[in-house]
């Protein structure tokens, strides 16, 4: 089909479509955007019947309703109903947070509608809209191109194809072709490598090609260190909760025990120690944290990489808009004779590759040559010149090259880095006498040299005649002419240097990584005080072997002539090293390294691909922004971390005495039912954990997760608590004269154990959280959130005076004599001050702490 | 059959109090070289305090292993001292004595406690 039938049949025109159109449009087709971007409430719903936990919950609810009383089931569901239900509106509305934030940094999309161009968030284009496109877009849905400049696109996250292919608007005559034949159509999730151009949206979301093929074909973030580690202590936990399940069960059967309440019993103790909570905790302190890195300009798109992002060792970026104030502007241009040559200009704005539309797009050096030329009135001076061919630029040849024709002339003209275009140049012309280069080499090379240790970025431009032909190659830039240097600035950052001590303070080894020669990198190293260890270049890069590179990452402050591929070879080699790496990037060629880093870190003004790849999104590119962001992840890993050491320890230390008592005691030592609702108490207790305070000598260093240090953690304090679970069955059993109690149903004295070890074990395991939450020793000198003392109060409260309630009698608990609440007032404060007095043994004679 | 449950206790609750104690002697050993990192670097740093403010070079006093060992594991015998303390009492039986004997215990256990957490809390740092 030609444009023109396609407008036709989309009922569109060359201004686009009316806004009422659009509208109508949007109700028939639906929004833009695929399923999984799509917010809603169900699958928030679902996935809380996917824990594992509640399937061993429904088991339980079912052996009682078969084997034991309908009561015990109900309570049963009824505590599945309410765990379900906190669930469910904590990640809901921990989800509408992110979801409202990731809004702020989606991508948009330049339409033309009523003749005038708006830019529109992507999801709200419908089929017959007519869209432009630029350099570094995402394609926003499938399009028929419909005018073209110089366009490539990467298709490879539909066809696998990471060169980018060539598109036109011209019509093709094919039956039907693949996707990849169809070389003026334009489909959703590509990305505009070079050039412009407009086109009309043919199909939307799920209808576009990239909507229906397999999710697996999508590309997916390599798991985070943080991911990792959750997933290997769930491993631990799974191991521990089902050697003690099966070793419960089996002994109290062994022992003649009623097999239906082992059963039960075994189950609950599962219940107990499996954290379930653990995703609602995670996702509400990461999205708390999300909505307050937000206020300090941080946009997380991917929740679970903000732990990464605070836990980041290694921050490798590029020093423009970091070290640097990141506004290129051109500063001047001239020949070797420091003369303004007149074809300099012309030429410059000939080979380019801005894109000069509504904005001026594209590579920042050609963009500033442009607005140059439009400040001076100079771009007028190309009127007479027409555009024949181009070899593009590569991170190889550092360079690009177009061929014009002016007065029937043909001209290739050669713009890049100064060392890569002399290397092709035969001549030099000065006060316009070409010469063979000889003698003046050693003098241009002077002249880049001075201008890059003055931290100028030089580009060389040169020209050779050519002959007219089809296409022209890299072959066809030899024997140049060198005319003359373009010199750019980028003013340093006044706050670059104390930006970059407070993150080496906070134990983030900040590594420059720059597409410049050495010699500005050094300067603007010096003129920032950055401490520069060691420079390597990419040249010398590519000469190292993996294991020299892995040698040489941890050493060198700056990579300077480097190429995207070896950025992503740097992040590599970092992350092999065992660092968590973070990597700022905003360029159209950043794409892969900021998948590959654990903190693909981009910024608003980013190309589309950048933002697309990242995980946190900067609305200012500035390094102040990034360590507020940093203090937020750590607080976020530190508060994460109180939940798994609360786990791990009290509540494990509950249920292994309860498995042991099982085995001695005549009747069980807490009912089942009792059991399953302390827990749901203790979990509803921890909820407020994300909004507690965090130390701040916590927040000082990078942290990680180490699964040897949780495991030394819960060998540790976990039997702290078993020892005074002992206790307490001690003096129910032999001062309250418990030891007469039997297993017979409502046996006075069982009860009694039951309710007082429900009490002591609740108000044991919800109060160490004041000890735990701190490493600081004593712990009172750490101050808890308001929430979280509240509700840790609020709870131990309601624990206390259930044995007294009508409910605390369903529950099978009966009231305990005054003087068991003095002994376990006393027991509660021995035990908390016995558990401080742990933590100077682990942490300050022991020194074991996370991540070291 | 109440003897027989008593003996049962007392294995639990001393088999957790061991357990610990074993725990510690582990974690003890396995930080070892984190240890004498920390106490070289102690050394080199009074070391560097005592030359740099220009007095003459005196013997620094260092713990013997032994002495050390024994303070870094106060906590330990503490431990050991509350497990005889708490079987002690409960095994006084059921009446006021046990439960006197108990609560004070446990009042003298604490203000222990409180007084080896103030001499070890964490001293203030120099504010950056």
């Amino acid at each position: 089909m030609s444009p023109a039938d396609v407008c036709r049949t989309l009922e569109t025109s060359e201004t686009g479509l009316s806004e009422q159109q659009a509208q109508r449009r949007l109700k028939t087709y639906g929004y833009n955007e695929l399923e999984r971007q799509r917010f809603g409430w169900w699958p928030i719903l679902l996935r809380q019947f996917k824990n594992p936990i509640f399937v061993i919950l429904i088991a339980c609810a079912v052996v009682s309703g078969l084997f034991s009383t309908i009561e015990q089931a109900i309570s049963i569901l009824l505590m599945i109903v309410i765990a379900v239900t906190l669930g469910f509106i904590n990640e809901y509305r921990a989800e509408k947070t992110v979801h409202d934030l990731q809004k702020r940094v989606s991508i948009r999309a330049v339409v033309i509608r009523d003749g005038k161009p708006f830019e529109i968030e992507s999801r709200l284009l419908v089929p017959g809209d007519l869209v432009s496109f630029y350099v570094g877009d995402i394609v926003p849905a499938d399009m028929r191109i419909m005018e073209s400049t110089d366009l490539h696109v990467n298709e490879a996250s539909l066809t696998g194809e990471s060169f980018p292919v060539e598109k036109t608007s011209e019509s093709l005559n094919l039956r039907q072709p693949t996707p990849q034949q169809l070389t003026n159509y334009l489909f959703m999730g590509s990305v505009v490598a070079n050039g412009s151009g407009r086109g009309i949206v043919v199909s939307t979301g799920k209808n576009s090609e990239f909507g229906s093929i397999s999710r697996s074909l999508i590309r997916s973030h390599p798991e985070t260190p943080f991911q990792k580690g959750v997933r290997s202590y769930g491993n631990m936990l799974l191991t521990l909760t089902l050697a003690l399940v099966v070793g419960i069960f089996t002994i109290n059967a062994v022992l003649g025990h009623n097999l239906v309440n082992s059963l039960l019993f075994s189950l609950a103790v599962a219940v107990g120690l499996v954290p379930e909570l653990m995703p609602a905790i995670v996702t509400i302190s990461l999205s708390q944290g999300a909505r307050r890195m937000a206020q300090a300009k941080v946009i997380v798109k991917r929740l679970v990489s903000i732990e990464d992002f605070g836990n980041m060792d290694v921050l490798c970026t590029d020093k423009t808009g970091t070290l640097t104030v990141g506004e290129i502007s051109l500063k001047d241009y001239y020949s070797l004779a420091e003369e303004k040559d007149p074809r300099i200009m012309p030429y410059s704005l000939l080979c380019s590759t801005a894109v000069v539309a509504e904005k001026i797009t594209g590579n920042p050096m050609d963009v500033a040559i442009w607005e140059n030329a439009i400040q001076n009135g100079a771009q007028k001076s190309i009127t007479s010149y027409g555009k024949i061919g181009e070899i593009p630029f590569d991170y190889q040849r550092r360079m690009m090259s177009v061929v014009v024709r002016n007065d029937g002339d043909y001209i290739l003209i050669t713009k890049g880095a100064p060392e890569s275009v002399l290397s092709r140049c035969g001549y030099s012309e000065i006060s316009g006498k070409s010469q063979p280069i000889g003698d003046a080499l050693q003098s241009i090379q002077t002249k880049f040299s001075d201008l890059s240790l003055q931290g100028y970025r030089v580009l060389a431009i040169a020209y050779r005649s050519v002959n007219q032909k089809k296409t022209y190659m890299v072959e066809d830039e030899t024997n140049l002419t060198f005319l003359g240097f373009l010199i750019f600035t980028d003013p340093c950052k006044q706050d670059a240097h104390r930006a970059i001590l407070k993150l080496t303070e906070m134990g983030v080894d900040v590594k420059i990584l720059t597409g410049d020669n050495e010699l500005v990198a050094k300067k603007i190293c010096e003129e920032v005080d950055v401490p520069c260890r060691r420079m390597v270049t990419g040249p010398e890069l590519t000469q190292m072997s993996a294991i020299d590179i892995k040698k040489a990452v941890e050493e060198t402050t700056v990579f300077a002539r480097i190429t995207p591929e070896q950025k992503l070879d740097v992040i590599k080699a970092l992350k092999e090293n065992g660092h968590t790496v973070g990597f700022m990037g905003d360029g159209v060629n950043d794409a892969p390294a900021l998948y590959e880093a654990d903190a693909g870190i981009s910024v608003d003004t980013a190309v589309d691909v950048s933002k697309d790849a990242a995980d946190i999104v900067l609305l200012e590119k500035d390094l102040p922004v990034l360590i507020g962001g940093i203090t937020e992840g750590r607080k976020i890993f530190g508060n994460t971390m109180k939940y798994v050491l609360m786990g791990t320890s009290s509540n494990f230390g509950n249920m292994l005495s309860a498995a042991a008592a099982s085995i001695f005691l005549p009747f069980l030592p807490m009912l089942p039912i009792q059991i399953l609702f302390m827990n749901l108490l203790y979990d509803m207790s921890n909820m407020t954990i994300p909004t507690d305070n965090v130390d701040p000598e916590y927040t000082e260093r990078p942290r990680k997760w180490d699964i040897g240090f949780v495991r030394k953690y819960t060998l540790f304090f976990g039997p702290f608590s078993s020892v005074y679970d002992f206790l307490t069955y001690g003096i129910m059993l032999f001062v309250f004269g418990c030891a007469a109690g039997t297993s017979a149903p409502g046996d006075h004295l069982a009860a009694l154990f039951q309710s007082a070890w429900f009490v002591e074990s609740f108000w044991t395991e919800v109060f160490i959280m004041f000890v735990i939450r701190t490493r600081r020793i004593p712990f009172w000198t750490s101050r808890p959130g308001k929430w979280l003392a509240g509700s840790i109060i609020g709870f131990v409260a309601f624990g206390t005076i259930l044995p007294f309630t009508p409910f605390g009698s369903f529950l099978g608990m009966v009231p305990l004599p005054p003087e068991f609440w003095v002994l376990v007032v006393l027991m509660t404060v021995t035990y908390l001050l016995l558990v401080d007095a742990g933590k100077v043994f682990f942490y300050k004679i022991c020194k074991f702490d996370v991540g070291n | 059959m109440t003897l027989d449950l008593f003996a049962w206790w007392a294995i639990s609750i001393s088999w957790s109090i061991v357990f610990l104690i074993v725990v510690g002697v582990y974690l003890y050993s396995s930080s070892r070289p984190k240890r004498e990192e920390n106490k070289q670097k102690e050394i080199e740093q009074r070391m560097n305090d005592h030359n740099s403010i220009g007095q003459r070079q005196e013997k620094i006093p260092f713990r013997t292993t032994a002495g050390r060992i024994a303070k870094d594991f106060t906590f330990i015998w503490f431990l050991l001292g509350l497990l005889v303390f708490y079987i002690v009492s409960v095994r006084l039986g059921t009446g006021t004595l046990s439960e006197v004997v108990f609560a004070l215990g446990n009042v003298i256990v604490e203000v222990l406690l409180v007084f080896y957490l103030i001499r070890n809390r964490d001293k203030p740092r120099p504010s950056r």
